[in-house]
C-alpha cells in the first residue's frame, strides 16, 4: 500500500499549457459528456502534458488495459470511493462527547472495514494480464493479505486490553520522577477473582504483595490511573486514525487518478459510438508533427459524427513557421485547434482523431487567441493582446507549440504587419513551431522577404484554405500554397444569408 | 393605502417598467455598468444596482429621479440625515423579518407591538428630515408622513402600542429561573438585582484581586423560542394575564397595520439607490470631476467636458487623482454618425463607452460626469463589441449575425455603438461590410458611434457625400497620447509601435528576453 502513481505528473516529467489553452481549443464542450469530477480530472491532467515519451507510452498502456478490461477502472474507483465514506468522525461534535470506550470500539470497527480495501482492490486486479507495468506494480503493492491479517490481530488484541483496562505501559520519564510519556507495552496481570470476591467489596480484598500499591482506597490515585489508561486509549485511537487516514489518502489519490482514465474511456466510447476513428499517436520517433486525416476533436464532439467534416493533413518536416490564411469560415481556426488538441491529447496518452499521427514532444503549449473586451479599462485592445503575448514569451522560447489566431489584428494592417514581423524574427532562434492564422494581407505578401530574415534555418510557409467553386463554397481543405488575393467575404456573408 | 415611491412619478410608470421586456443586458456589460455597481457597493453594501440594470421607460420617471437625486446630492445635510435614516430602515427590515418568521403567538405579538412603535418613530423622523425638501419625490414623502402623524386613528394606535410595550417590558425584567434538580423542576420569580450573588462575588474579586470576572454567559438558542424559554414565558403569562390579554386584543385589532409598515420599509432600497449613487458622484466632484443633471432633448446629444463614469470609479478605487482623467466633449446630432480612429490606446474605446454610459445613466435618472449635458431619451442603446468566439462559427459570421439581430429593432431613437466591428476579415472586405451597415443605420435614422481603424470611410462612403464626422484620438509632437478626441480626419496611423515598445514587444526586446531565458 505504498504510494502509487498512474499519471506520472511531476515537475520534471510534465510541461505546461498557457492560460485559456483548453478553452481556446474548444475543449469546454467535453464537460457535456462527463461528470463534473471527471471533467475536472481531465482538464487538470491535460494542463500538465507529459514530456517523456516512455511515460506517455505507459499511459497509453494503462488506457489500453482499462479499455480491454471493461469496467475495471470504474470498479476500482467504486471500491476507493466506498472506503472514503469510512472516515473517523473526529470532527463530529456529537461524537466527541461519546464515552472513550465507545469511541475506541467504533474506531476499530471502521479500521477493520478499511483494512479490507486493499483485498478488494486486489481481487479486482487478480488473474488479469496487464501491458502496463504500473498496473502490475499496483497489483504487487496490494498483494499483502497475510500482513494485513497480522495487523488486524494486533489491533483487536490491543483493543481487548484497553477496553478491559488490563494493560502494561512503557513509561518515559521527563523531569525527575515525573512521567513524561507512556506506550502500551503488553497485557496486564489480571488476577482472576471470583464473583464472590468482587461482591464482598473492599473489605474482602486480598492483601497486596510487597511489590504492589493499593489505590483502591485512594480516590485521587484511582482517578489518575483512570486518566493514564484513558490517555492510552486516546493515543491508540489517534494511531488508528493515522492509519485510517493513510488508507483514505491512498483511495482518494487512486480514485482521482482513475477519474482521468474513466473520462478518457468515456470519450473513446463516445467517439466509437459515433463512428469516429481514433489512433494512438507515435511519440518521439524523430521529425516534426505528421498528421494524416486529422479531424478537430471539438468539432467532432459537437457534431457527434465525422460525416460532412473534412479531415486535413499536416506535415512539419523542418520546424518551420506557418501562416494560415484564406476565406472566412473556411476552417482556419478549426485547423489550428485540430493540431493544438491532437498534440495535447498525444502527450496526455490519449488517442487522437486522425488516421495517423506521429509527433515529437513539446514542453509548452501556447495559444494566443482574441479575448473579450477588457472590462477593467486597464488596456486598449492592442495593449491587452501585446501584454498577454509578452507574458507568453518565456513559454514560447522553450520547446513550444505556438498557436496564434488573428494576433495583432487590433491595429492598422500596416502596423499589425510590422509587429508580426518583429515577433516572428525575434522568436526564430528559439525554434518553436508556430501556426499563425491571419487576415493581414501585407504580412502574407511580405512572407518571402520575411522568411529570409528568420534565423536558425527557419522557413515561413503559407497554408491556405483551398478555394471552392463559388464564393460561398467552402472546401475546408488547408493546403500549402500562395495566399489568395481575394477572399470574397461580402459575397460569402450574402450567400449564406447572414448579411441582409 | 397611500402610495409612496421615490423611483417612479406614478404607479402606472412603475407597473410599465416592471412589464417592459426590453433587453439592456449587452449594453450593461459592454458599457462596464457592473463595475460602477461594484464600486458603489464597496462603500454602500445596500446599494440597489437593479435600478441601473433597467433604465426608465418614460422620460417623466427619469426626470422625477433626476430631481430627487440632484437634491440629495446638492444638500449635504439632507444627504447625511437620509444616510442615517436608511440605517434605521435597515433595522426595520430586520425586525419585520424576525416578526414574520416568529411562530410562538405571544412572542409574535410582542414583536409586532414593538414594530408599530418603531414605525411611528421612523415616520416622525422622516417628516422632520424632508421638511425643507423641494423635489417632487421628497415632497410627496413628507406629505405622506404628515398625513400619518395627523390622523386621529393613527395617534390612538401609537399611544396604545407604546403603553402595552412599556408594561410588557416591565414584566420581563428581573426574573430568576429557580431549578429544583431533585424534583427536576424550576420556577420564575422576581428578584432584587442588588442581591445577585455572582455580581457581589464579581465585585469582591475585583476589589480584592483586581481581576475582572465575567459572570454572565450566553444561553442563546438558535431556535425562535426554545423549550425552556417557552415554559418560562408560560409562567410569566400565568402571573400577568391582563397585560397579555391587552397585547392579544391590540394585535388582533391592528393586524392590517403591517401593510403600512411594509410600505415604509420599501423605501430602503430606493433611498439606498439615491444615497449610493449620490455618494459616488460626491466623491467624484470632490476630486474635480464636473457633475451635472442631464436634460433630455430630442435634437442632439451634446455634453461638455464629459468623463467616463466607470473610469472615475476605477480611479477612486485605486486612489489615482481624478484630475488626471481626460474629459472630452460629445456632439452627436439625432441621426448623426461619427467614426473614431487614431492611435491604439488613445482612449477610443473609453470615449465610445463614455458616450453610451452617459446616455444610459441619464435614462436611469442619474447625474452624469459632465459640465453640461443634453441627451435624447434614446429608446435603446445597442452595443456591438468584441465577444467570445462561438465554437463552429467564424468570428466574422458571429459578428454579422449579431449585427443583423440588432437591425430588426433599431429606430430613429436608437443609439448604436460599434467597437472595431468587422475587423476579423481582410481590410477591404471589412470596410465594405461596415459601409453596408452604416447605410442601413442611415436609412433607419439612428445615431451611430463607430470606433474603427477604417478611417477612410467618411471620405469614400457615398463618395464623401455623407454626414459622417471623422474623429481621431489626439497625439502630441512627441508621439504621446493626449486622450483628447478631436474632430480631424484619420491619418491611418495607430502608433502601435509605441505600445509594442511599452509592452516589451519590439524585435530587440523579445530577442533580448529570449537570449536571457536561453542563457
Amino acid at each position: 500500500m505504498k504510494d502509487i502513481d498512474l499519471l506520472f505528473i511531476s515537475g520534471k516529467t510534465a510541461g505546461h499549457i498557457s492560460d485559456g489553452y483548453l478553452t481556446d481549443m474548444g475543449l469546454d464542450i467535453v464537460g457535456e459528456l462527463l461528470e463534473p469530477d471527471e471533467y475536472r480530472a481531465l482538464c487538470e491532467t491535460l494542463s500538465r502534458p507529459l514530456t517523456d515519451a516512455e511515460l506517455i507510452a505507459e499511459r497509453q498502456n494503462i488506457l489500453r488495459d482499462f479499455y480491454q478490461h471493461a469496467h475495471l477502472a470504474d470498479d476500482l474507483k467504486a471500491v476507493c470511493d466506498n472506503a472514503k465514506k469510512n472516515e473517523f468522525p473526529i470532527f463530529n461534535r456529537g461524537y466527541s462527547s461519546f464515552p472513550l470506550d465507545r469511541k475506541l470500539t467504533e474506531y476499530v470497527k471502521i479500521i477493520n472495514i478499511n483494512l479490507e480495501v486493499p483485498l478488494k482492490l486486489l481481487s479486482l486486479l487478480k488473474y488479469k494480464e496487464f501491458k502496463s507495468a504500473e498496473l502490475r506494480k499496483l497489483h504487487d503493492a496490494l498483494n499483502v493479505t497475510e500482513k494485513l491479517a497480522e495487523i488486524r490481530d494486533q489491533i483487536n488484541t490491543m483493543m481487548r486490553w484497553l477496553l478491559g483496562r488490563n494493560l502494561s505501559l512503557l513509561v518515559e520519564y521527563g523531569s525527575a520522577f515525573k512521567f513524561r510519556s507512556a506506550s502500551v507495552y503488553s497485557e496486564g496481570r489480571n488476577s482472576k477473582r471470583g464473583k464472590a470476591g468482587i461482591k464482598a467489596g473492599i473489605l474482602n480484598l486480598r492483601k497486596p504483595a510487597s511489590d504492589e500499591v493499593f489505590y483502591g482506597n485512594d480516590h485521587i490515585a484511582e482517578l489518575q490511573v483512570g486518566s493514564i489508561t484513558e490517555a492510552a486509549i486516546q493515543n491508540f485511537c489517534s494511531m488508528l486514525s493515522s492509519l485510517n487516514a493513510h488508507i483514505l489518502k491512498f483511495c482518494r489519490k487512486l480514485s482521482d487518478q482513475l477519474l482521468f482514465y474513466i473520462a478518457a474511456l468515456k470519450i473513446i466510447n463516445f467517439l466509437e459510438l459515433n463512428g469516429v476513428k481514433t489512433v494512438f499517436p507515435k511519440i518521439g520517433t524523430g521529425g516534426g508533427i505528421h498528421a494524416l486525416g486529422l479531424y478537430d476533436f471539438g468539432l467532432m464532439f459537437q457534431r457527434k459524427s465525422c460525416k460532412n467534416v473534412v479531415p486535413n493533413d499536416f506535415t512539419d518536416e523542418s520546424d518551420d513557421f506557418y501562416l494560415v490564411s484564406g476565406a472566412n469560415q473556411g476552417g482556419k481556426t478549426t485547423f489550428l485547434k485540430s493540431i493544438g488538441t491532437a498534440q495535447l491529447f498525444a502527450q496526455a496518452g490519449l488517442p487522437v482523431t486522425a488516421a495517423q499521427y506521429r509527433c515529437p514532444v513539446f514542453k509548452n503549449f501556447v495559444s494566443h487567441f482574441p479575448r473579450d473586451e477588457d472590462g477593467d479599462l486597464n488596456y486598449g485592445k492592442l495593449a491587452e493582446e501585446l501584454s498577454r503575448f509578452r507574458r507568453l514569451i518565456p513559454m514560447m522560447a522553450d520547446n513550444a507549440l505556438v498557436l496564434l489566431n488573428e494576433s495583432f489584428a487590433t491595429t492598422t494592417e500596416r502596423e499589425g504587419c510590422e509587429i508580426a514581423c518583429d515577433v516572428l524574427k525575434a522568436l526564430s532562434p528559439a525554434k518553436p513551431i508556430i501556426l499563425f492564422v491571419t487576415h493581414n494581407y501585407q504580412l502574407l505578401k511580405s512572407r518571402k522577404k520575411l522568411s529570409e530574415e528568420l534565423e536558425g534555418g527557419i522557413g515561413l510557409r503559407s497554408l491556405t484554405v483551398s478555394e471552392g467553386k463559388t464564393a460561398a463554397d467552402r472546401t475546408y481543405k488547408i493546403r500549402e500554397g500562395e495566399p489568395q488575393e481575394e477572399i470574397h467575404a461580402v459575397e460569402f456573408l450574402r450567400s449564406i444569408k447572414v448579411m441582409g | 393605502m397611500a402610495y409612496i415611491d421615490l423611483m417612479f412619478a406614478t404607479r402606472q410608470g412603475h407597473d410599465r417598467w416592471l412589464e417592459e421586456e426590453s433587453d439592456w443586458k449587452q449594453a450593461w456589460i459592454d458599457l462596464n455598468l457592473p463595475d460602477i455597481v461594484r464600486h458603489i457597493k464597496k462603500s454602500d453594501e445596500d446599494f440597489c444596482g437593479e435600478y441601473l440594470e433597467k433604465p426608465c421607460i418614460r422620460e417623466e420617471d427619469a426626470d422625477y429621479r433626476l430631481e430627487t437625486m440632484y437634491e440629495i446630492y446638492a444638500d449635504e445635510s439632507l444627504y447625511n440625515s437620509l444616510a442615517e435614516y436608511n440605517k434605521l430602515l435597515k433595522k426595520l427590515h430586520r425586525d419585520i423579518f424576525e416578526w414574520s418568521r416568529e411562530e410562538f403567538p405571544q412572542q409574535k405579538q410582542y414583536r409586532f407591538t414593538r414594530l408599530v412603535c418603531f414605525y411611528f418613530e421612523l415616520i416622525e423622523r422622516l417628516k422632520e428630515i424632508t421638511l425643507q425638501c423641494k423635489s417632487s419625490g421628497l415632497v410627496n414623502l413628507h406629505d405622506y408622513c404628515e398625513r400619518i402623524t395627523r390622523s386621529e386613528k393613527f395617534k390612538s394606535i401609537k399611544a396604545e402600542a407604546a403603553q402595552i410595550l412599556s408594561q410588557t417590558v416591565t414584566v420581563l425584567r428581573n426574573n430568576a429561573l429557580v431549578i429544583n434538580p431533585a424534583d427536576k423542576v424550576f420556577t420564575f420569580e422576581k428578584r432584587d438585582p442588588e442581591l445577585d450573588l455572582s455580581e457581589l462575588f464579581k465585585n469582591s474579586v475585583l476589589d480584592v484581586f483586581g481581576i475582572e470576572l465575567e459572570n454572565r454567559f450566553s444561553i442563546v438558542d438558535p431556535a425562535p423560542l426554545s423549550n425552556i424559554e417557552e415554559k418560562a414565558l408560560r409562567l410569566i403569562m400565568a402571573k400577568n394575564g391582563e397585560i397579555f390579554q391587552r397585547l392579544d386584543y391590540f394585535c388582533n385589532k391592528s393586524s392590517d397595520f403591517h401593510e403600512y409598515i411594509e410600505v415604509l420599509a420599501e423605501l430602503r432600497p430606493q433611498l439606498a439607490f439615491y444615497l449610493g449613487y449620490a455618494g459616488f458622484v460626491k466623491t467624484a466632484a470632490q476630486g474635480g470631476i464636473p457633475v451635472c443633471r442631464p436634460v433630455f432633448r430630442d435634437e442632439a446629444y451634446e455634453a461638455l467636458d464629459c468623463a467616463n463614469p466607470s473610469l472615475v470609479a476605477k480611479f477612486i478605487d485605486i486612489r489615482l487623482p481624478l484630475r488626471d482623467i481626460v474629459r472630452n466633449d460629445i456632439e452627436l446630432p439625432r441621426g448623426g454618425m461619427f467614426i473614431l480612429s487614431g492611435p491604439n490606446q488613445g482612449g477610443k474605446t473609453i470615449y465610445l463607452k463614455t458616450v453610451g454610459l452617459t446616455a444610459y445613466l441619464a435614462r436611469c435618472g442619474c447625474l452624469v460626469f459632465s459640465r453640461r449635458c443634453a441627451v435624447p431619451f434614446y429608446d435603446m442603446i445597442y452595443t456591438h463589441f468584441m465577444q467570445k468566439e462561438v465554437p463552429g462559427k467564424g468570428r466574422l459570421v458571429e459578428e454579422t449575425e449579431r449585427m443583423e439581430k440588432m437591425m430588426c429593432n433599431i429606430s430613429r431613437n436608437t443609439l448604436v455603438l460599434l467597437n472595431e466591428s468587422f475587423a476579423s476579415t481582410r481590410r477591404k472586405d471589412g470596410m465594405e461590410i461596415a459601409m453596408h451597415y452604416l447605410s442601413r443605420f442611415e436609412k433607419a435614422g439612428c445615431s451611430v458611434g463607430f470606433v474603427s481603424h477604417y478611417y477612410e470611410i467618411p471620405e469614400i462612403y457615398k463618395d464623401g457625400n455623407n454626414r459622417i464626422v471623422s474623429l481621431s484620438g489626439g497625439i502630441d509632437d512627441e508621439g504621446k497620447r493626449t486622450y483628447k478626441i478631436l474632430k480631424v480626419k484619420g491619418s491611418g496611423l495607430a502608433y502601435a509601435r509605441d505600445i509594442a515598445k511599452k509592452c516589451g514587444m519590439t524585435y530587440e526586446q523579445i530577442r533580448d528576453e529570449i537570449a536571457g531565458w536561453r542563457s
